[in-house]
């Protein structure tokens, strides 16, 4: 992975108040997920396949965000570096083939075994921080301990809901 | 086994697309970079659709739009652009964990919206689930 210049390299000491808005919106995301979860799957089991309802439900969020964004995105684009749209594409690209192996695994698998294993994306962003981000991130054997109880956790509710 | 893989390999997908986001928002905001990801992510998806389920794409009933309205504005302005507001906040270590807790938000919907019932097994999971939070977050 290509690292961005030296000069645009932000390290992240984070003050407490950006650290807590940071949490509230993760937490936000975590939610509007759920949420979305029990929505697609009303959608997939009386309407659509995965994919077709990924690529309608992808379509109108695409509209939504072009709306939210507006002309400050644009003018944002215009000035921005290649790297800067290579990386925000990349982005894009990575999490819908994510979402595609996560979808064409629930048909060759069941939800008991695709959920947990799915559900290990943490230890693979904190392993992907470790080795690609070390200048901007610290990660801490007491955040690996913190990360292998979520996924535990995960994988039991997996189990105990299936 | 190609179960397994491609759980894997999701998984993995997820993981890395928060490192890349991090380096995004570097040089965008992270409402610019949600609009960049979200049009190649559609193109991609329209495209495999298209290839593999042509039929099912041009014969969507009606009566899906608005589940599929719903669920494009859950997962994208609203999900997506906060969980990369939350890692260009927050960091990736520490925003990809609580978004990865997102079963337990989906198991607490469930017991408070469908009457699911909790079990020993599920509450095993919440708490371990929770001490892991509160290790990470209480992270100076």
């Amino acid at each position: 992975m290509t690292r961005p210049p030296t000069s645009a390299v932000r390290p992240l000491i984070a003050p407490r108040r950006q650290l807590l808005l940071g949490y509230a919106a993760a937490v936000g995301a975590a939610f509007s997920f759920a949420l979305g979860a029990l929505v697609v799957r009303k959608a997939v089991t009386d309407y659509a396949t995965p994919l077709v309802a990924a690529a309608y439900s992808m379509m109108f969020g695409c509209a939504a965000v072009t709306l939210l964004a507006g002309r400050g995105a644009v003018a944002e684009l215009n000035r921005a570096s290649r790297v800067g749209w290579a990386l925000a594409a990349a982005a894009g690209v990575v999490s819908s083939t994510a979402a595609i192996c996560f979808y064409f695994a629930l048909s060759a698998a069941p939800v008991v075994l695709v959920a947990p294993l799915s559900g290990t994306s943490p230890l693979f962003a904190m392993l992907f921080t470790i080795i690609f981000l070390r200048r901007l991130e610290r990660v801490t054997p007491r955040m690996i301990a913190g990360c292998v109880l979520v996924v535990v956790g995960v994988a039991f509710i997996a189990v105990g809901r299936s | 086994m190609l179960g397994i893989a491609l759980s894997i390999l999701a998984g993995a997908g997820f993981g890395a697309t928060a490192v890349i986001v991090r380096l995004s928002v570097q040089h965008m905001r992270p409402i610019t970079v949600t609009l960049v990801s979200i049009v190649a992510g559609a193109v991609m998806t329209l495209a495999a659709a298209s290839a593999i389920d042509g039929r099912g794409m041009v014969g969507v009933a009606a009566a899906a739009l608005p589940w599929f309205l719903a669920a494009g504005l859950l997962n994208f302005p609203a999900g997506r652009l906060l969980n990369f507001t939350g890692v260009s906040l927050a960091g990736v270590s520490r925003a990809s964990l609580i978004v990865g807790a997102t079963p337990l938000f989906a198991l607490v919907l469930a017991v408070v919206l469908g009457g699911e019932s909790v079990n020993a097994t599920t509450i095993a999971g919440t708490l371990a689930i929770i001490g892991g939070l509160a290790l990470v977050l209480s992270q100076q």
